[in-house]
């Protein structure tokens, strides 16, 4: 039996009445903080994609500006011509965008741009070739090109500004001599008649204009590319850190190389696009372009530091130059004031766009946690003498200590059949005790993570919840295999679910499927008492098949599901919810299969782990108790938000988690009795209980040791 | 006047922070240790409040009701010299045997060895006096005497805090005319008063301003209050003369980051105070229930089964030695894991230090150098 309450551990003042008023419950309240725009801006802006949030703002702002200010703007010619202008010069923004994000820099691009429209023009009028071949010769003479700027850069050592401007000073001179030796017979000559020609200059593909169709091609393929291909990411990789790329193994060199020939072939294909057009033999194209190109990079959120940009970001920033020249051309205003209107724009954006960069870690820091109101009815009472199943007692005092000192947080335990007793510790390692007193102790596994809930399966295999991991199974002989960690993703959410966070616990059915809860989508395991705070409905029920080794989301907006427990009979699953402080019964066979129905509510503490006990019940263990002024605070979200704004988190009002106990709960969902250690030395949290053979072993997430008591006439279970 | 939340902020970004009113670390002078857990105990006193020693040398306690007189070999021998309806607080010798004592919600009262006692001061211009927080002999024979709220008991002082009461008085009690005077009103829970050295001036601490402040009784600045230390780590109780130079400062409980920003939110706090039974508010206390139901603050967490020193503490003993000027000098702690918590009073007689630890029912004694060092 247990032990007598005496009073020398459980002194009764301690543990008066705790609400002196009644409080009313705001169910209004209720569902109207359950909806939070907050909630979706700062999951927006935590997505990758909201980088370039500013870039994209200005391209809006200033095409929307242009085409209500200046007449003429939005006519159909006018942006069919446009977008032609854009396509030819977006395409060099894309290729200096590659070599800046691989840490460089290409001043060489307009020099090559005039050099390859003029050896176009010189090759069709002069020498007469198909422009097709043409084609193919320039562009080749562009990779060429680009290739010298590489060799320069990656094996000669020479720093990208100096080596490109020298190779726009040889390239500018190279087209100016052509100029004066050839200048003269091109004149007599009339203009190229190709077929291939005009259709590259002035034609289309099913409607739409030649060069637009390349530069959807490019920028599909470039982004594709850079974002998905081995190549991309040694890119990026070396513009982020040279150093560590090299360690990671990566051919800096080539990669390097590789970047500024696709610098020289996207500017031999934007020149191609530009000569087929307007067939100017002029050696002054494209004068200054380099700096235009390497603005509109900058403009469109492509880091000068590299290793930071896409190519969506190159065509934003060419966007954005294309249609502010195009604007104020039509404006008729002169060149001078462009530079100067297009500097400023610049310096605004730029301004803007690093802070932004710089701060919005720290916005989505500060508005990403949103609590929400809930309503608890006072706690039942858990004073000593009271005549209640909850009254503390000492019965977890004086349990025997497993593992003292040598495990470190042991969430779950478990025992096998020779009453070898394994538990999770947070160092992500699997113990085994073994011996008469449990004196032996040795490592099982090492997995990782935060091994939380475990189970055997049927062929005498260890699964357990990894948090931060997923499910995995361990077999006899210590051999680790991952089971699963992604479900099915929501598709409606713009966090991706598809994840497991916080694998928290599990059961095995009957039929052998696994049902493990996730206590929150939206949290890492060790930032749970941010989800504590928030209260939101962020957690789900997940069912793995080990059959099919299909994973799917059974329950979904579950405020965090914690212990799982398949009932006795095998038709229903008990979901503990820790903050609501109640327990859910979910039938997975029987006449009300799929239904899901609130098994017990209002207990006085958090729930964790469930287990079945061997008489039929079950036992549930609260990992820590309701403090009145907790219970309060859930019923006022903007008190909360603010405490874990203004506060450190060392400082915040957190759940009484000092105080734990483990209680049991009939086929009914009445409470029988509870088991405490109000001392809170020998089990402060209390996460879970395990029986076996008449003794009940006690774990705790935060506790150095394991502890055993024996039962009043246990068996097995 | 409490501002809306709101407009605090603004006032914030507008005019910036007038003063330093950030918790300072323990730092310095304030450096944890953990001495006041090994100064010897004299004995339990339930809910001890203060001590006294009268000229021949025996101590007098008030502690829950009554006031207890020890004497002897350890001051073993101990007998109760009077009861009250109210708890006993600060105690004070008039001319060096007369003893008077504050009772809560009934005011100044004399102990008389034949055991009449007699209300001395029960009112102040016609109102009651239920929350005398300190007594002092000034010079010339007047009585002075702290008051920390004029709206509630001395035993209320948390709802106080929670309700920012700054209704304090200070009282100037004329013996010989039987008449009290108001010297100062609208202070934050003044909490305790001492003489200075040279009896030019009055100490008082004040503990919802945490500060040390003088009040000028004679000299060209007479009749001036000004703060001598503000800021303070925690919620200041008792101050006292050291003999060899300097005070004994008592802080009663640390302030807290969580209590700090309880304060600011109004809403919640007036709920809070209507519907939950005060042991287990947000707030400063004498002493740790180690109840699950007290409200846990994240730092207090207990890792591999033990409790932090560091933990945001709901309770903490200090006793801080101030110089003349009122520089801290030398701190005594008892940290979040230790039990001599809520340090009401601190009184040196001779080479003895008397430490009244409210928190956990004791008096402590500790021997002070006799060159005056500690």
């Amino acid at each position: 039996m247990a032990a007598e309450v005496t009073a020398a551990t459980v002194d009764a003042a301690r543990w008066p009445k705790t609400w002196v008023a009644p409080r009313t419950r705001g169910r209004w309240k209720e569902l109207r903080w359950r909806a939070s725009a907050q909630l979706v801006l700062g999951e927006l802006l935590e997505k990758q994609w909201m980088e370039p949030a500013i870039p994209l703002a200005v391209l809006i702002a200033v095409t929307a500006s242009f085409v209500i200010a200046v007449p003429g703007m939005g006519e159909f010619d006018n942006v069919i011509s446009t977008l032609r202008e854009l396509s030819e010069f977006a395409l060099v923004v894309i290729g200096m965008g590659i070599v800046v994000i691989s840490g460089g820099i290409d001043l060489s691009v307009g020099s090559m741009f005039a050099l390859n429209n003029y050896v176009a023009l010189l090759l069709g009028l002069i020498v007469g070739l198909p422009m097709w071949l043409t084609t193919l010769l320039v562009l080749g003479l562009g990779c060429l090109m680009g290739a010298c700027n590489g060799v320069l850069v990656a094996y000669l050592k020479a720093k990208p500004f100096l080596a490109t401007m020298v190779a726009l000073l040889v390239y500018r001179g190279i087209t100016n001599l052509l100029d004066e030796h050839f200048s003269m017979s091109i004149a007599t000559k009339g203009t190229i008649q190709d077929p291939f020609w005009t259709w590259l200059g002035t034609g289309s593909v099913l409607g739409v204009p030649t060069a637009i169709v390349f530069l959807i091609v490019v920028v599909l393929v470039g982004h594709v590319m850079l974002s998905r291909s081995r190549l991309g990411w040694h890119i990026t990789a070396v513009g982020a850190s040279r150093k560590a790329a090299r360690h990671a193994g990566i051919d800096v060199e080539r990669v390097l190389l590789s970047s500024y020939v696709f610098s020289g072939l996207l500017t031999a294909m934007a020149a191609m696009l530009y000569a087929s057009r307007v067939n100017s033999l002029s050696p002054y194209t494209a004068l200054g372009m380099e700096f235009t190109a390497l603005t509109a990079a900058v403009l469109g959120g492509i880091s000068l530091a590299g290793g930071n940009g896409t190519v969506p970001r190159a065509l934003i920033g060419a966007a954005t130059i294309t249609i502010l020249s195009k604007g104020l051309l039509l404006m008729n205003v002169g060149g001078e004031i462009y530079t100067l209107i297009q500097a400023m724009i610049l310096l605004l954006v730029v301004g803007v766009d690093i802070k932004w960069a710089k701060n919005r870690a720290k916005a989505i820091q500060k508005i990403y946690i949103n609590p929400t109101y809930l309503h608890f009815e006072p706690a039942p009472s858990i004073a000593p003498n009271d005549n209640s199943p909850f009254a503390i007692n000492d019965r977890l005092s004086n349990s025997m200590p497993i593992g003292l000192g040598v495990v470190e947080g042991p969430e779950d335990v478990l025992l096998d059949a020779q009453g070898r007793l394994y538990t999770g510790d947070r160092r992500g390692w699997i113990w085994r005790f073994s011996g008469e007193n449990f004196d032996r102790a040795e490592i099982f596994a090492k997995i990782g993570g935060m091994p939380l809930g475990m189970q055997w399966d049927k062929n005498g295999n260890l699964i357990i919840c990894i948090g931060g991991m997923g499910l995995y199974g361990v077999d006899p002989l210590g051999r680790v295999t991952k089971l699963t960690d992604e479900t099915n993703r929501t598709w409606y959410r713009l966090k991706d679910d598809s994840r497991l966070r916080l694998a928290d616990d599990l059961d095995i059915a009957p039929d052998g499927k696994i049902y493990f809860s996730e206590a929150s989508v939206r949290f890492e395991a060790h930032d749970w008492i941010e989800d504590g705070l928030e209260g939101r409905r962020n957690g789900r029920l997940i069912c793995y098949d080990p059959a099919t080794k299909t994973t799917r989301t059974v329950l979904k907006r579950l405020v965090f599901p914690n212990g799982v427990a398949v009932s006795h009979d095998g038709n229903s699953v008990l979901i503990g919810q820790t903050w609501l402080c109640r327990i859910l019964r979910y039938w997975i066979a029987g006449p009300k299969k799929g239904e899901v129905e609130v098994f017990v509510e209002n207990l006085p503490g958090y729930v964790d782990n469930i287990n079945r006990a061997s008489d039929g019940n079950y036992w549930v263990a609260l990992v820590g108790i309701r403090s009145p002024v907790f219970d309060l605070a859930y019923a006022h979200p903007r008190f909360r938000r603010r405490m874990m704004k203004r506060i450190p988190r060392d400082e915040w009002l957190y759940p009484s988690m000092n105080y734990g106990c483990i209680i049991k709960i009939t086929e009914k969902g009445e409470v029988l009795e509870s088991y405490w250690d109000p001392t809170g030395n020998a089990h402060a949290t209390v996460t879970s209980m395990r029986e076996h053979d008449g003794f009940l072993y006690i774990g705790g997430l935060n506790n150095n040791r394991v502890g055993r008591i024996k039962l009043a006439g246990g068996g097995r279970p | 006047m409490e501002l809306p939340y709101w407009l605090t902020i603004l006032r914030e970004f507008a005019v910036g922070e007038k003063e330093h009113t950030a918790i300072p670390p323990l730092d310095g002078p304030l450096a944890p240790n953990n001495r006041l857990e090994e100064f010897a105990s004299v004995g339990v006193f339930h809910e001890i409040n203060d001590v006294a020693c009268s000229a021949s040398n025996e101590v007098f306690v008030s502690a829950g009701n009554s006031v207890v007189r020890c004497w002897g070999e350890g001051y073993r021998d101990r007998a109760v010299v009077a009861e009250f309806s109210g708890s006993a607080g600060p105690l004070a010798f008039l001319d060096g045997e007369r003893l008077l004592v504050c009772v809560s919600g009934v005011g100044v009262v004399e102990v008389s060895s034949k055991a009449q006692n007699k209300v001395l001061i029960g009112e102040v211009l016609g109102a009651p006096l239920r929350c005398a927080t300190a007594l002092a002999v000034g010079p010339g024979g007047a009585l002075y005497v702290t008051e920390g709220s004029i709206n509630c008991s001395a035993d209320d002082w948390v709802w106080s805090l929670m309700k920012r009461d700054r209704s304090g008085r200070l009282i100037r009690y004329d013996l010989s005319a039987r008449r009290g005077e108001v010297v100062r009103e609208g202070m934050p829970f003044p909490n305790g008063l001492c003489p200075s050295a040279d009896n030019a001036s009055l100490l008082i601490t004040q503990a919802w301003d945490h500060s040390v402040n003088r009040y000028h009784l004679e000299g060209p600045r007479r009749g001036e209050f000004e703060a001598v230390r503000k800021n303070l780590v925690g919620y200041p109780a008792g101050i006292s003369v050291a003999p060899e130079g300097g005070y004994w400062l008592s802080v009663f409980a640390l302030r807290t980051q969580l209590v700090e920003f309880l304060l600011t939110q109004r809403a919640f706090r007036d709920e809070m105070m209507r519907t939950v039974d005060p042991l287990y508010w947000i707030r400063p206390a004498l002493r740790t229930l180690n109840s699950g139901l007290e409200p846990l603050q994240g730092g207090a967490i207990k890792k591999l089964g033990r409790a932090k020193p560091w933990a945001p503490p709901r309770s903490y003993g200090l006793v801080v030695k101030l110089n003349q000027s009122g520089e801290l000098l030398e701190s005594f702690h008892s940290r979040a894991d230790g039990v001599r918590h809520g340090i009401v009073s601190a009184r040196q007689f001779g080479d003895d230090l008397f430490v009244c630890c409210k928190g956990n029912h004791e008096l402590l004694r500790y021997r002070v150098k006799s060159d005056g060092g500690i």
